[in-house]
């Protein structure tokens, strides 16, 4: 018998695996779907109210708290997050307080006029440009919008991009 | 009583010969000291944190508004509650200072070169799974100390290049952390984790009783 012959026991032997690889896909690709696809879920564009603009006066940077209902998985329930509102003129700046590193929530220090991390110790000029430590980027922005006499803000936050505010 | 379940066993399967011969009888082999013994301390402290979890999984609910009211409960309010709770907290942090020291005496000893080669490996696994566990159990009293440990560690593989983002999202299930982040780590904690664990503590058992332990060079 050469050896490129195939016999009976090898064909069935081949048979099997081919099967059982036909299976184990078969099998695999609805697991893996099931596990993964909330992941998958994109977030949904808010306006949420942040407060009237007499709460923010104008000239330095004002905590904004955005409580908004969200749906987490099953579980409906309230979200707050923080963001840093600055009335300028009739500009309005809305900086994302959460640290492009690792995600900790940045505090304005009013002493040196800088944004401070509490987790890693990153600093970001009044823009939100990085001075110091191990942030990747400057700090994302707001979009903002004014309701009659409410500030809104998205709660998508959109990169910051140089001379180019929202 | 014990004995007579013992031989009632015995008459049936024949088990006292491999008894004898593969724990009682089995002579201790070469030069060993103290060193040897973290290996043995760390699964010692596996057993224990399995007994301690299985118990205090019997109370907790992982959702987010039952999470921290029933670690709460579960410590303060049942019996020997603390105890059983300490006791995971500090065989859990043990656990990964005895992993380290074993690890440590193969290295040092060279224990790890062939033909020991896949005991080093599935003991690496093994060190990682450790960590993970500290990692995801971190994460279950649901406070602020849990869901900030958490959300940095899950932003840190956020760095990878292209496929990054789309771990963080997988471990997080979804892009915040969450309702679907705790029942995730849950069950990765008390359920995927420690099975697999389990099935590589054998393997890597099995391959020392194979191998026999290494000499020092």
């Amino acid at each position: 018998m050469s050896p490129k012959e195939i016999t009976r026991r090898k064909f069935m032997e081949m048979g099997i695996g081919v099967m059982g690889g036909f299976i184990s896909a078969t099998s695999a690709i609805p697991i893996i779907g099931f596990i993964t696809s909330p992941s998958l879920k994109r977030e949904e564009e808010k306006w949420i109210d942040i407060g009237a603009i007499n709460d923010f006066p104008p000239g330095t940077y004002i905590k904004g708290i955005m409580e908004s209902q969200v749906k987490d998985g099953w579980y409906l329930t309230k979200e707050r997050s923080l963001c840093w509102i600055k009335v300028d003129g009739d500009k309005i700046i809305a900086v994302s307080a959460t640290c492009t590193h690792l995600g900790c929530n940045v505090y304005w220090d009013e002493a040196s006029k800088n944004f401070k991390c509490p987790c890693h110790a990153g600093v970001y000029d009044p823009e939100g440009k990085v001075i110091k430590g191990p942030p990747p980027r400057a700090l994302d922005r707001l979009q903002v919008k004014i309701e009659g006499e409410r500030i809104l803000v998205n709660s998508i936050p959109i990169p910051y991009k140089e001379g180019k505010n929202v | 009583m014990f004995k007579r379940v013992y031989y009632w066993i015995d008459e049936r399967l024949n088990i006292r010969p491999y008894i004898r011969k593969e724990i009682l009888d089995k002579p201790v082999q070469g030069k060993l000291n103290f060193t040897y013994c973290f290996g043995g301390i760390t699964f010692f402290l596996f057993i224990v944190l399995t007994l301690t979890g299985l118990s205090m999984a019997i109370y907790y609910v992982p959702s987010p508004d039952h999470a921290y009211d029933t670690v709460d409960y579960l410590t303060y309010q049942i019996f020997m509650g603390k105890v059983i709770r300490g006791v995971h907290h500090w065989a859990a942090n043990l656990m990964v200072v005895t992993v380290f020291l074993h690890m440590l005496r193969v290295y040092i000893h060279g224990a790890y070169k062939k033909p020991r080669e896949l005991n080093w490996i599935t003991g690496v696994i093994l060190f990682i799974f450790v960590l993970s566990f500290g990692f995801t159990g971190c994460l279950l009293p649901w406070d602020q100390k849990a869901y900030w440990a958490t959300k940095v560690g899950t932003e840190m593989p956020g760095t990878v290049p292209f496929a990054g983002e789309y771990i963080v999202r997988f471990l997080r299930g979804g892009s915040k952390i969450g309702a679907l982040t705790l029942s995730r780590f849950y069950v990765l904690h008390v359920i995927f984790m420690p099975f697999i664990t389990a099935v590589l503590l054998t393997g890597h058992f099995a391959m020392v009783r194979r191998q026999g332990i290494a000499e020092p060079l």
